[in-house]
Order: structure tokens, then C-alpha cells, then sequence
């Protein structure tokens, strides 16, 4: 008996040695193989780490095998390895592609049978056949929307887009205090997370509540390729990396799917201190990725389509909207129909601003709706779509000006549009720029910093019958006063708006504030103007403005521009300005200015 | 940027937070939007954050409600409808919308244009009160096909 133990000892002993001798060798074997190989260098493998100028972006130590993985591409390949084998950890469910892409390219690699519940339920409940760039677009008013955003679809049946599922990565957050909100965002003090969502609940939240309209852009991705991209965002589940506004954000961290999915893709390296939604978009039409482009019109558009274009007679509107009388004898079935659309919708539109409470809201809701299907007619509405912004300039903006007064002007700025700028693609009447610098070159002078701007943000909302936004503007910067003394500068504004689709007049209060060490300026005033775009490629505009300073200073300037397009990312631009704290009051400046 | 900051803080903001109460089943669960300011939105530009959801929340996963008689196992319908029952409700009193065509695509109905017009003309009987449950609704919608 003993000797049997004995033996069975030894032998174990010896079953034991010769299975860790040839794991050994087998995995000195495998090794031998990535180091010839330098596998570790392969540009996928950096891909699949969200590796970019030596670290990987994402933060969170749950994306990494090995405890240096953020940094380390070689230790990480390494360690994923040895953990593969030992099955020591859930490695093989938790990062379905790596693997993948390891057993592709190693293949001594031996793993033993397994199997992924969660994983396997993931993929067939996701059943991805297509995927989507979708970009919700600015709302007018809404500066929080001004450079839109963009997250990915991924759907099944393209007959159903509704049940879609959007892959979406953005700053997780509870604060509600508007310093921190800002200051965390644009210093990374956030963590960005990608999540996945019913794309009906994006829909209602930027179609119905922030009144956005979507662009979806298709793309051209094979099988392969989306089931890539579906194993990845699998793999950043649970993690996070730092969120940056300006840069790391939702656009820029969406790219890294599509770099993965399709390896041959360079899309991150092209985005170095800024990531605006709309170049992240314009970047796939290099590659040939969009095939197809769908508008999705916001609430708004439509009640606003219903207003403008669709009732016939608007004379008892107001008083059928807000004082619940019937609806008149004397209109036309159709208009009866586009009276309860609107109602319909406008009703919607209150709740989700929290006019109703939930009860009456739908004790409301349902009789309107019971009223509207008495009539047997469907609604539909045929809006027509607007200037695709894959078409649009490009963000940012270098300009140069020849001034009727013998000097030159050269101004840069990162982003986005302003009132020159040619409206195509963008939100018009609303303008947003940070850091415009602008030089200036005088005869037999140097040249100087004649401007910098830090923030301006204009919001001209057209107000009608039912909707009444305030208009708005900031404008912070440093700036000169009567042309040769230097300021930081603060302009507030506010004001109303009307007009229609191409055309509107702006009527601003605002006050200028000059601040420097020895003097303050202030100002209060007015403005107004009007801007059209309803001409193909050309725009114009007017504007006076009167401001009365302190130390019994006055100021009238009288403006006109036009701006024509040359190209996409080319325009001219000619302005008349009539300054009356000038020196020489007339000035003509002509310039052309490209977008980059 | 600090000046960016030292605007906002002057102007004293709050940010916008949605409120999304009372999800599924039954109506009136339309996303809320907290009373915002204008001058909220100058500091909004500045981050374009989230305070919505961060799950991985997908569109086939159950759905907590009541389950209709017909169509029990159709998971994606169910949950479909109970987290849209405003929009259906819209869609089906007008005789069109991509809600109502996706409920029909997903019930498998052939003419959706008849589909729509005879649900269209039976709304007070789909939509009979306020406290209807999606399971209601489906069950009632199943009638028309």
C-alpha cells in the first residue's frame, strides 16, 4: 500500500514536471515566435488598445491584462498571452476580438474549449447586419448642441431603424453645478464611457426633446468588419477613458470603432487638439465609407413646417392651441387635420419642457388624438431636406484682407462659423467662435495683434406665432478701442429675431465693456440687422449699431457685407464699414478666406 | 480658458439634467427637460457632457411589463411598444409614422397601409384610457391584423 502511494507519488511528481516542462516549452516556443515576429509592433494590435503617441487612451485598469498595459504594448501582448493559457482570468470572454485576432496570428496559440454566455447573447441580440454614422445637429438657441455630435448605429434590419441599437460615447456625469460641469469637461476631470441605447431613445432625445434634427450616414462596411466592430464595443464595455471637449470626445473616441473594424483606417491621427463632430464625419467621405445619407427632421421642423407650409388658414390657431376652442366650421378638412398635427405635437413639446404635469398632460393628449383619428386621412409631411453638411466648409478658418485704408489683415481661428461665413450645412443665425486671432498690418508700421477673441457665441432664434426664443450674444476677448489702445473686452447681448427660413432681422440691447488697468469703458446700445441666404452661394448682410459710453462718448457704426462662395472651402468676402470713432470713418475691406 | 470659466461663473449657471419618469408600460413616458436658462446653454456649449443613461442597454432586452396574450415570446416587440406607447399612440391616430410601421414590421403585417387605416378608425378602442398597458395594447392592436 505504501509503495503504491509511494509510486503514485513519484509518478505524479513526475506527470507534474513533464506537464510544466512542456508548457514551458510550448510557451517559450510561442515567445520565441512574437518576439521574431515582433508581434507586439503590429499596428492592429495598437488599434485594439486605443494606443496613441505611447499609451493607450482608455484610463481604466479593467481594459489591461498586465498592470502596465496603458503603456506598454509589449508586456501587455505578453501577459494576454500567458493569462490565455492559464485561463486564469475571464480574458477570452471579456476581450472576444483580441483573441480572435491572436489565434489569427499565432497559430501555436492552444486554448482549450470555452464558451461566453454573455457574449453569445450580446451578439445575437445585436444581429448586426449595418452600422450608421449618425450626427444630431445644432438646435438653434442651443449653443450646448452648437458643434453637434456624433455616435454610431448599428442595426439589424434596415426596415426598422427605430430598433436599431446606438453606440454612443459621452462624459458620464450628476453634476449640476454649471462651473464644475464646465470646468470638468474641458479638463478631463470627467470619465467618458461608451454605452449602447435604443436608437428610439436617441431619436426622442434629440429629435423630440433638444429639437435636433439627425443626419444618419451609411456606411459602407463589410460583414466582417461590423462583427469587428460589434466584438469591440463588447471589449470597451465597463471601461472609461478620460473625456476632453475639445479633443478625447464623443466624436473622436467613435472613431476608434471604425479604426477597428476596418484596420486600414487612419482616422484618430488626424484629429491633434480639436475633434469637431462635423470633420470626424467628413474624414469617412475620404475613405469613401458613406453610401448613403438619410435626414431625420426634429419636432420642431415639423411643427414648424405644419405653421409655415402646411395650414392655410392660420386666423383660429392661436386660440385652438392655447384656449381649447373647437376647431372652426370654416376650414378645410385639411386644415382641420394640421390644426390637431400641430396641437398634437405642441403639446408634446410643452411636456417635455415641463408645462404639464403628467395627468393633465394626458388627459389632454388622448382626447387630441381620438379627435385626430376621426379623420380617415394620414399625415405626412413632406420636408424638404436641407443643405447636407458633409457638403459644408471645414471648421476652421484662415483669412486675408487688403482694407481701403492701405493696410492688410490676417486672421485664423479653430472653429466654427460666424455671421461672414456661408451658412450651407450649418445652423443659420446661429454662430459660435473660440480663439480668433486677428493681425494687423498698417503702412510703414509692424504688424500687430489687433483682436483675439476667446469665446463669441451669437444665437439670432427666429420668434413666431408660437415660438418665442430670446436671442442672445457673448463676445470675450481682447480688442482695441478706437483702433490703438488695447483692451480685454466683454460684450453681452440680447435681443429678438425674425424671420423665416433663409431670411431674418435682429433687434440686440447689449453693452460693450472695455477693461484695462488705467481706464474702463462701458457702453450700452443697440443693434440692429438683417442677414439673408436666399440666394445660392451668396450672402448678405446690414447692420447699425449705436452705443452710448461713459465720458460722454458716442458710437454709431453702419455695416455691410456679402460673401460669396468659390468653392466649399473657399469664399470671398467684400465689407463696407462706416466707424464714426475712427480717424478715416469709410473703410472698404476685401478678403478671401479658406477653410481647412 | 480660466476667463471662459470666470464668465460662466459670473453669469452663476446650473446644468440642464433630463428626467425620464416613469419608463415602460403604460403612457406619459416622455422625456422631461428641467427648466433651463438661456445663459445656461453659453455654459452647455462648452462641455456637450451627459446625464443620461450609461448602461448597455439593448434594444432586443426584456421587458419588465405585463406580457399580452398574443405575441408573448416577441421580446423585441413588447419592449418596442412599452417604451413607446406615446409615439405609437400618435402614430396610430394619424394612420402613419415609423412607429407604427416598425410595430407592424414587427408583428409581421403585410399591408401596413390597411393595417394603419383600420387601426386608425378603432384608436378609442386600442387607446380606450390613460392607464392602458402596452400588453393592453398590443393585445387590442392584434385584433386588426
Amino acid at each position: 500500500m505504501l509503495n503504491i502511494c509511494n509510486l503514485f507519488n513519484r509518478r505524479s511528481k513526475y506527470l507534474i514536471l513533464s506537464f510544466l516542462f512542456c508548457t514551458y516549452s510550448y510557451s517559450s516556443e510561442l515567445n520565441v515566435f512574437v518576439e521574431q515576429t515582433k508581434l507586439y509592433e503590429n499596428p492592429y494590435w495598437a488599434k485594439l488598445l486605443h494606443y496613441r503617441n505611447g499609451e493607450s487612451e482608455i484610463d481604466s485598469t479593467n481594459f489591461f491584462i498586465s498592470k502596465n498595459g496603458k503603456y506598454d504594448l509589449k508586456e501587455e501582448l505578453f501577459e494576454t498571452i500567458t493569462s490565455l493559457k492559464n485561463g486564469t482570468n475571464n480574458v477570452l470572454c471579456r476581450f472576444p476580438l483580441r483573441v480572435k485576432w491572436l489565434k489569427q496570428n499565432l497559430p501555436d496559440l492552444k486554448i482549450a474549449e470555452y464558451s461566453c454566455e454573455e457574449l453569445d447573447k450580446f451578439i445575437t441580440s445585436i444581429d448586426a447586419k449595418s452600422v450608421t454614422m449618425v450626427f444630431p445637429t445644432a438646435h438653434i438657441n442651443s449653443p450646448a448642441s452648437m458643434y453637434g455630435h456624433t455616435f454610431i448605429r448599428i442595426s439589424s434590419d434596415e426596415k426598422t431603424p427605430l430598433i436599431s441599437n446606438a453606440v454612443n460615447y459621452a462624459a458620464a456625469t450628476t453634476d449640476t453645478n454649471g462651473l464644475i460641469f464646465a470646468y470638468k469637461g474641458l479638463f478631463g476631470e470627467y470619465e467618458g464611457r461608451y454605452s449602447i441605447l435604443p436608437y428610439y431613445e436617441k431619436i426622442k432625445e434629440y429629435n423630440n426633446l433638444e429639437q435636433r434634427d439627425i443626419w444618419e450616414y451609411d456606411l459602407d462596411l463589410n460583414q466582417e468588419e461590423i462583427d469587428r466592430l460589434v466584438l469591440h464595443t463588447y471589449e470597451l464595455k465597463d471601461s472609461y477613458s478620460d473625456y476632453f471637449f475639445f479633443k478625447e470626445n464623443c466624436s473622436y473616441n467613435v472613431l476608434w470603432l471604425l479604426e477597428v473594424a476596418r484596420p486600414s483606417l487612419d482616422l484618430v491621427s488626424q484629429f491633434d487638439f480639436k475633434t469637431v463632430p462635423l470633420d470626424s464625419i467628413k474624414v469617412l467621405q475620404k475613405y469613401d465609407l458613406i453610401k448613403n445619407t438619410n435626414f431625420r427632421y426634429s419636432s420642431m421642423r415639423k411643427m414648424k413646417f405644419i405653421l409655415n407650409e402646411k395650414i392655410q388658414n392660420k386666423e383660429y390657431l392661436k386660440d385652438f392651441v392655447y384656449k381649447n376652442e373647437a376647431l372652426d366650421e370654416s376650414l378645410s378638412t385639411e386644415d382641420k387635420i394640421s390644426y390637431l398635427d400641430f396641437k398634437i405635437s405642441y403639446l408634446q413639446y410643452q411636456r417635455a419642457n415641463n408645462e404639464y404635469e403628467k395627468d393633465e398632460y394626458l388627459k389632454k393628449y388622448l382626447k387630441l388624438l381620438k379627435q385626430r383619428s376621426s379623420y380617415k386621412q394620414a399625415s405626412t409631411y413632406d420636408i424638404k431636406t436641407p443643405f447636407d453638411p458633409l457638403y459644408s466648409h471645414d471648421s476652421a478658418r484662415l483669412s486675408f484682407f487688403y482694407n481701403s485704408n492701405d493696410s492688410f489683415e490676417l486672421s485664423a481661428k479653430p472653429v466654427y462659423n460666424d455671421i461672414y461665413d456661408i451658412s450651407d450645412g450649418y445652423l443659420q443665425g446661429a454662430y459660435i467662435d473660440f480663439f480668433d486671432l486677428n493681425i494687423k498690418k498698417e503702412k510703414n508700421e509692424n504688424a500687430r495683434l489687433d483682436r483675439f477673441t476667446l469665446l463669441k457665441i451669437k444665437s439670432l432664434a427666429p420668434q413666431d406665432l408660437f415660438f418665442k426664443p430670446i436671442s442672445w450674444g457673448i463676445d470675450v476677448g481682447y480688442d482695441q478701442f478706437k483702433q490703438r489702445s488695447d483692451y480685454l473686452k466683454v460684450k453681452p447681448e440680447v435681443g429678438v429675431t425674425f424671420g423665416e427660413n433663409k431670411d431674418f432681422i435682429y433687434l440686440m440691447l447689449g453693452s460693450n465693456l472695455y477693461y484695462k488697468n488705467s481706464e474702463q469703458l462701458y457702453s450700452i446700445g443697440s443693434t440692429i440687422g438683417a442677414v439673408t441666404n436666399r440666394f445660392d452661394n451668396i450672402k448678405l448682410g446690414i447692420n447699425y449699431s449705436y452705443d452710448k459710453y461713459n465720458k460722454d462718448l458716442e458710437n454709431n457704426l453702419f455695416e455691410v457685407f456679402s460673401t460669396y462662395k468659390l468653392d466649399r472651402n473657399l469664399a470671398l468676402n467684400i465689407r463696407y464699414i462706416n466707424d464714426d470713432l475712427n480717424e478715416k470713418e469709410d473703410i472698404l475691406k476685401v478678403g478671401v478666406s479658406y477653410y481647412f | 480658458m480660466k476667463k471662459i470659466i470666470g464668465l460662466i461663473a459670473a453669469l452663476g449657471l446650473t446644468a440642464s439634467v433630463y428626467a425620464n419618469e416613469n419608463t415602460g408600460c403604460g403612457l406619459g413616458s416622455l422625456v422631461i427637460k428641467n427648466q433651463n436658462t438661456v445663459v445656461l446653454q453659453v455654459l452647455a456649449a462648452t462641455t456637450n457632457g451627459t446625464s443620461g443613461s450609461q448602461t448597455f442597454g439593448i434594444t432586443s432586452g426584456t421587458s419588465n411589463c405585463d406580457k399580452p396574450s398574443n405575441f408573448v415570446s416577441n421580446d423585441k416587440l413588447n419592449k418596442f411598444v412599452a417604451e413607446n406607447m406615446d409615439e405609437l399612440a400618435l402614430d396610430i391616430s394619424a394612420g402613419h409614422g415609423e412607429t407604427l410601421q416598425t410595430v407592424a414590421k414587427l408583428m409581421n403585417v403585410e399591408n401596413t397601409d390597411a393595417f394603419s387605416a383600420k387601426l386608425q378608425a378603432n384608436f378609442s378602442n386600442i387607446y380606450s384610457n390613460q392607464d392602458v398597458t402596452s400588453a393592453n395594447v398590443i393585445d387590442s392592436i392584434a385584433k386588426y391584423m
